[in-house]
């Protein structure tokens, strides 16, 4: 059934004494398939599909051609100076581990509140959680110069380097972190997919199709037993998955703040940079959830209120992020340290005042907007706003990395920063390779999860309000 | 199979009734007393009206967070439109409705502020800075003259407490109303209200927080302070939520309308609490350990050091390990009789959290300020005592006179919220 | 919403020798359906059954007997693992010296405690959550039996809707209170929409043996990258690698005394930093370096009189020690035999302190903390001489004769410019903490005294009776090596 939307039900009306519902289009258990099912069941995606997968090919291949001249050139060809030995690299990498949290976040938290509405979007969090952190693995990696010895970052036995990693630096608590990360969300996204895996199975028509997605579904079958210990299994997976997107980005922080660096070493960094990166992940999925609904006609099943509901996310947890912001720069002056004192107002007013005003007006003024219903229900504002909340997001980490490290204690090294062009290619690219994954996801796989959403649909014909 | 839906409440009582009356004279006169008797006591077997203001505010800390924390379950559950908890929102409500009578309580530490620059009283009382030879010697001049002094310090707690009076009584009375009318429109207007008032709760306990328990160590700073004052807050808040629910059960109040499954949920948020609050702890510990800057050490110094590290190790097994692994398995968790044992002893570890905040920054005050004077300190190293055992337990039954009060024989559960059937239905899957 | 015609293109296949009957399935069309039927097929003595819905359905559990999965309590054993190995592996590779066959890292770095614990935790954390998350996800299919690609429902087309909006039950034949002849009946009451058998086939479906052979020899193939890699890891070779890269073998660089290009990179040439060739700016002349003046020679170099300016310019007084190449006995210069006494040094105890604390961190690895010549390094190396893989020469005990008769000057002397295989110190420590250093050794040569007396001036002065112990006492160990270093090193009076 492929659906034309002609007139989507409003379903953002806050009463309370009704439940406004979950999805719209009065969908039964076989419509939710068909909607899910007919993105890849279609024999040719949309034209919009063919254009952006050819940009951002075309920006992989920019990416890889990047990538092989820092290799064989060295990081000197990044703008990376002293003082300033953290640039752009690390920016990014916090940037996309940032936006990597959205999906565990939606998943395992939401879950565990029992935030019915997630299920919509779950599956698509997760999957760009993935891409996410596929591209902020990038940036470090390359950042160690010589990749080929990348393997020296594990406890790997050797008996003629007898060198063994330094378990009490920081910057081995990421590998440990960003790579548990990585592999626990991609167990957690594929443990989610395997019904719906199974679905696309006993629904394809080709034979091979039907080999590949029969084996990457496991010969799941729905039985009750199986999804007895399916649903525990998720449950746990949840529990664990929670207090780890917690620990990530507080890894991810504790990179900058264990140091003494004025504006790095500052105990609200670890909850700080877990609500950025909140903040962050939930503009990402806006701004790829409202052009893709609309694309695959998906606006049934991630409905208004779901958007609505992840503006309201968006301005809470950028309010805390503004907190912090706030908090930081008071307490720099209650402390009564000049060097701190001075690296914040260095900060507002100094020679990065442009990247300070961007951060501050795209994190906190902006998402302010979100507080009328009207911009919170009108897909384009969202997307609008949203893209530059993930502009100020990525101000956030230049601010922080760059501008504390341009004023070390030695004013004899004050260097002002410049990236050079493989810098800003190099991100651009990144941006490439998210959306070639992301769109690839699209095409093949579930971007639904079509189990969940069932289980929180109305049971028909009786128990109207039953809905668990 | 489907058993039959709840459409209102079914318990026999659902308030306190005449049982109230007598609580709160009791509570009163037995709380003002002991109060008064720790006051006496403190000049025999402590360090004095600075011992006693001491144990005071530890206690003031420790129900001003449950009570704040209580305020925050409020607002929330506003803010989520959260179905479930309707059936225990009217405890949290109350709970929270007392902090008109805790800012009564702030008094005696308003007083120990002002005294020393009034009436040029003893050189420390309770917040070293309010020593004014101290403030000007010690501290960076602006931090004096904007901050930390008497006066901007009394007007901010006026504004703290305004706040949480008028965001507390309100949900308070808009809840009762509806008690009353059934109006669903209350609820549309708490909620609507709810988002505001999280931003206005937000920056004032931030900035109590700093100003009550940070500063009294006044060099020192930590911003992730509040964060960490808020999570025990919570938990306490939880804590004491479960255990007035169990206590009232255990009298035959709304028997049959809070079911394991709230036990369930509320522990469940008790655990998270647990948890959220180790990490907050771990996070700033960490973070001034590994960096080891002198003006941050040194308030973790002192409780690393002598006696006060076994009481450090107790927070770290009481308060983090021994819990965390306790409020694990979802059979506890839905345990009544375990959950008696389990909240007593995290409130237990709550209140003794503010005591390990609080007292062994004494110490270090009258160390630091007999440096200055330029005199040898030997000042006493201390331990839980009769002045802490009347202290607490004075005003603990203040607090409960407060909730009975406030309580009144006026229903205990939200009567007639559009979501109550939502919540008496309620069952964890 | 269900379609119940069921028209197959390949219903149920015939029953004979070549499959046997599993059970028999049964559709509904909604969820609560299902679960009363599950209810009634329970209370009729029905135990081997199972359901199969597109999600789970809640209250089916009970209906059909299913008890708590045991799950959380492997996730908890194999997450409680997970503590003691990373636990394990932080202290074996950061706290000890060697880990089986393998040195181990023991290093203070950032001033940390090899192990410590807050600096552990994060690691700690992360690896029990991902031995959890493993056990979770490969516990959970090893439970439901997954991967299990031959299945008998797959065979039935009809099942393909329990992934989409089927809910089937299935009733097992082997279950003692199946009745082939009622079962139907039954299901039909309690509101089944379509019955189907399912049989599982018994013929042979292995795969073709050469199929199996070419994923054996793969498999084996696959084993070889591994295995050539890690027999390589310990071995050495003479072959230049590639360079695809510079690889930092090749450096931009300029050497602080280099005074023409001497390193070739590739095409490019080695630009000095300054016009004159070199790379680094000489003094300028008629000007002394803050801190470099030294106008108390006596003080800087150990010796006295119009020697010390000598001495001083030419870098070091050891051009007076070190013998010539005829073999002529070099003079002894004008050692000093009194300490200097300035604002920088002066005698007393706290700079006896000083001389302990700095003598203890430079000079008791190799001479031992009592200065007999047993320090930690002297002893460790004599352990290899015994073993023939050093030429070590014993240490220099302080209490020699040689040592003790030495004029302060003269140790000084040692201290600042090395004698024999002991290399200078100059560069380490400072002249004053030299001076201390020896006061020091004075001390400490004085505490090994037989006996103290009474001088001419009234001064309490140790005396020594035993006679001089021969000077090549400790030559033995030092005999071992036959390099020409410990030749030299004799002829110089051994190591000072």
């Amino acid at each position: 059934m492929a659906t034309t939307i002609d007139e989507v039900y409003n379903n953002t009306w806050d009463d309370p004494r009704e439940r406004s519902p979950l999805i719209t289009g009065g969908l039964d258990y076989g419509q939710v398939t068909t909607t899910v099912t007919s993105i890849a069941e279609s024999p040719a995606p949309p034209r919009a599909w063919y254009v952006l997968m050819a940009i951002s090919l075309c920006l992989v291949g920019m990416l890889g051609t990047l990538l092989l001249h820092l290799i064989l050139s060295g990081v000197g060809v990044w703008g990376n100076n002293n003082p300033t030995f953290w640039g752009w690299p690390i920016v990014n990498f916090v940037f996309w581990v940032g936006i990597g949290h959205a999906g565990t976040l939606i998943s395992a938290i939401l879950f565990l509140f029992r935030q019915n509405w997630r299920t919509s979007i779950n599956r698509a969090a997760e999957a760009m959680t993935i891409f996410a952190v596929i591209c902020a693995g990038l940036f470090p990696g390359v950042h160690i110069g010589r990749v080929w010895v990348a393997y020296w970052l594990f406890p790997i036995p050797t008996e003629h380097l007898a060198m063994w990693p330094n378990f009490r630096s920081p910057l081995l608590w990421d590998v440990f972190a960003v790579g548990t990360y990585a592999t626990v969300s991609t167990l957690f996204w594929y443990m989610g997919m395997l019904p719906d895996l199974a679905t696309f199975r006993d629904r394809a028509t080709n034979k091979w199709k039907r080999m590949i997605y029969g084996i990457l579904s496991l010969g799941w079958t729905g039985s009750a037993r199986a999804w007895h210990r399916y649903e525990m299994a998720y449950t746990i997976l949840a529990a664990l998955a929670t207090p780890l997107v917690l620990s990530v980005h507080t890894i991810v922080s504790f990179d900058f703040a264990v140091s003494q660096l004025p504006g790095w070493h500052t105990t609200i960094f670890p909850p700080y940079f877990v609500a950025g990166a909140i903040f962050s992940g939930f503009a990402m999925v806006i701004t790829l959830l409202v052009p893709a609904r609309a694309l695959f006609n998906l606006q049934h099943l991630i409905t208004m209120r779901h958007l609505e509901n992840m503006c309201k996310i968006i301005v809470a947890t950028g309010l805390m992020v503004g907190f912090a912001y706030t908090i930081e720069f008071f307490v720099a002056w209650y402390s009564g340290v000049k060097t701190e004192t001075q690296t914040f107002v260095m900060r507002a007013f100094g020679p990065y005042w442009w990247a300070y005003w961007t951060m501050f007006t795209c994190n906190v003024f902006i998402p302010q907007l979100f507080w009328f219903k009207k911009v919170r229900t009108t897909p384009w504002a969202m997307v609008v706003i949203c893209i530059f909340v993930n502009i100020g997001m990525w101000f956030e980490r230049f601010v922080i990395t760059v501008t504390s490290l341009c004023r070390d204690f030695l004013p004899s090294s004050w260097w002002y920063f410049r990236p050079t062009y493989v810098d800003i290619g190099m991100f651009i690219g990144s941006f490439g390779l998210f959306m070639t994954l992301f769109l690839l996801f699209c095409r093949f796989l579930p971007v639904v999860a079509m189990a969940e959403v069932k289980s929180i649909m109305p049971h028909e014909h009786e128990h109207e309000e039953d809905h668990h | 199979m489907h058993a039959a839906k709840k459409t209102k409440v079914t318990s026999p009582n659902v308030s306190l009734g005449d049982a109230g009356g007598s609580l709160i004279l009791l509570g009163g006169i037995g709380g003002i007393g002991l109060i008064i008797a720790a006051f006496f006591l403190s000049f025999f077997v402590a360090n004095g009206v600075t011992s006693f203001l001491h144990v005071y505010l530890v206690n003031f800390l420790f129900f001003v967070s449950i009570s704040l924390g209580a305020l925050f379950f409020v607002i929330v559950q506003h803010l989520t439109r959260a179905g479930w908890s309707v059936a225990v929102r009217r405890i949290a409500e109350i709970l929270a409705g007392t902090i008109p009578y805790l800012a009564v309580l702030f008094i005696p530490i308003l007083l120990s502020v002002i005294a020393p620059s009034v009436y040029g009283a003893p050189d420390y009382l309770l917040y070293l800075w309010a020593n004014p030879s101290y403030a000007t010697e010690i501290l960076a001049p602006d931090k004096v003259a904007y901050y930390l002094n008497p006066t901007h310090f009394g007007v901010r707690a006026l504004i703290y407490f305004g706040v949480w009076c008028i965001v507390a009584r309100y949900y308070l009375n808009r809840s009762r109303i509806q008690d009353e009318n059934g109006d669903y429109k209350l609820t549309t207007s708490m909620q609507f209200w709810s988002a505001p008032a999280t931003l206005f709760f937000a920056i004032t306990v931030i900035f109590a927080s700093f100003d009550w328990s940070m500063s009294l160590a006044p060099i020192w700073f930590s911003t992730i302070w509040p964060i960490y004052f808020f999570a025990g807050g919570m938990l306490g808040a939880f804590c004491t939520i479960i255990l007035i629910l169990l206590m009232l059960q255990k009298n035959g109040i709304l028997t049959e309308d809070v079911t394991t499954d709230h036990y369930h949920d509320l522990s469940k948020f008790t655990f998270g609490f647990i948890f959220f609050w180790s990490y907050i702890a771990f996070s700033q510990f960490l973070l001034i350990w590994y960096a080891n800057i002198p003006e941050e050490t040194i308030w973790y110094l002192p409780r690393l050091e002598g006696g006060w590290a076994w009481a450090s190790l107790v927070l770290l097994l009481g308060h983090t390990l021994i819990p965390f692994l306790l409020m694990m398995p979802r059979t506890l968790r839905r345990n009544k009789n375990f959950l008696w044992y389990a909240v007593i002893a995290l409130l237990a570890m709550h209140w003794y959290d503010h005591f390990w905040i609080v007292m062994p920054q004494m110490f270090v005050s009258l160390n630091d300020l007999a440096a200055l004077e330029g005199v040898a300190s030997e000042a006493p190293r201390h331990i839980f005592g009769p002045v802490e055992a009347c202290c607490f337990l004075g005003m603990a039954m203040l607090y409960a006179a407060f909730f009975c009060w406030e309580a009144g024989d006026r229903p205990l559960i939200p009567l007639r919220d559009p979501r109550l059937k939502e919540s008496l239905n309620f069952k964890v899957h | 919403m269900t379609q119940s015609t069921s028209h197959n293109s390949h219903s149920a296949p015939a029953t004979g020798p070549t499959s046997r009957l599993v059970g028999i399935l049964a559709e509904f069309s909604t969820p609560d359906q299902l679960v009363d039927a599950c209810d009634q097929a329970r209370q009729a003595g029905i135990r081997r059954m199972d359901a199969y819905s597109p999600f789970p359905v809640h209250g089916i559990d009970p209906a059909i007997g299913i008890t708590r999965t045991r799950l959380p309590f492997l996730v908890l054993a194999v997450g409680l693992s997970g503590l003691f190995v990373a636990m394990g592996l932080q202290y074996a590779v950061n706290a000890t010296d060697s880990i089986g066959p393998f040195p181990g890292y023991p290093f203070l770095i950032s001033g940390k405690p090899l192990f410590s614990l807050p600096a552990n935790i994060p690691v700690t954390f992360e690896v029990i959550v991902l031995s959890s998350a493993f056990a979770t996800f490969l516990g959970s299919l090893a439970l439901n039996g997954l991967p299990k690609f031959a299945n008998p429902l797959h065979r039935i087309a009809r099942f393909r809707k329990a992934t989409n909006n089927g809910f089937f039950l299935m009733i097992e034949a082997e279950d003692p209170n199946y009745n082939p002849r009622t079962i139907r009946n039954q299901l039909e009451q309690w509101g089944a929409q379509s019955l189907e058998e399912v049989h599982l086939d018994l013929t042979d479906h292995k795969l073709p043996s050469f199929v199996r052979m070419v994923f054996v020899l793969l498999l084996a193939v696959c084993t070889l990258p591994p295995a050539i890699l890690y027999r390589s890891l310990g071995e050495s070779n003479t072959v230049p690698r590639l360079h695809f890269n510079p690889d930092m073998d090749w450096q931009y660089k300029s050497q602080a005394q280099q005074v023409a290009p001497d390193i070739a990179v590739g095409d490019e040439e080695e630009r000095p930093m300054f016009r004159d060739l070199r790379a680094m700016r000489g003094e300028v002349p008629g000007t002394v370096i803050r801190g470099q003046l030294r106008d108390d020679r006596a003080f800087y170099t150990g010796i006295s009189g119009a020697e010390a300016g000598l001495a001083l310019n030419a870098g070091g007084a050891s051009y007076v020690s070190i013998p010539n190449a005829q073999d002529e006995a070099p003079a002894e210069p004008d050692w000093l035999t009194q300490f200097p006494s300035n604002e920088k040094f002066a005698v007393n105890a706290q700079t006896m302190q000083r001389g302990k604390q700095r003598f203890d961190i430079y000079c008791a690895v190799c001479h031992g903390t009592t200065g007999e010549g047993n320090g930690m390094v002297n002893q460790r190396a004599l352990t290899l001489n015994a073993l023939g893989r050093a030429s070590w020469v014993n240490a220099k005990s302080l209490h020699d004769y040689t040592v003790v008769d030495q004029p302060v000057g003269r140790i000084y002397d040692t201290i600042t410019n090395g004698r024999g295989s002991m290399g200078p110190y100059r560069s380490q420590i400072t002249p004053e903490d030299r001076w201390a250093i020896v006061l020091y050794v004075k001390a400490l040569q004085d505490s090994l005294a037989d006996a103290v007396a009474e001088d001419e001036e009234g001064k309490w002065v140790p005396v020594r009776t035993t006679p001089p112990a021969p000077v090549t006492e400790a030559e033995p160990a030092a005999a071992d090596a036959t390099t020409t270093e410990a030749e030299t090193t004799e002829a110089s009076g051994g190591q000072n």
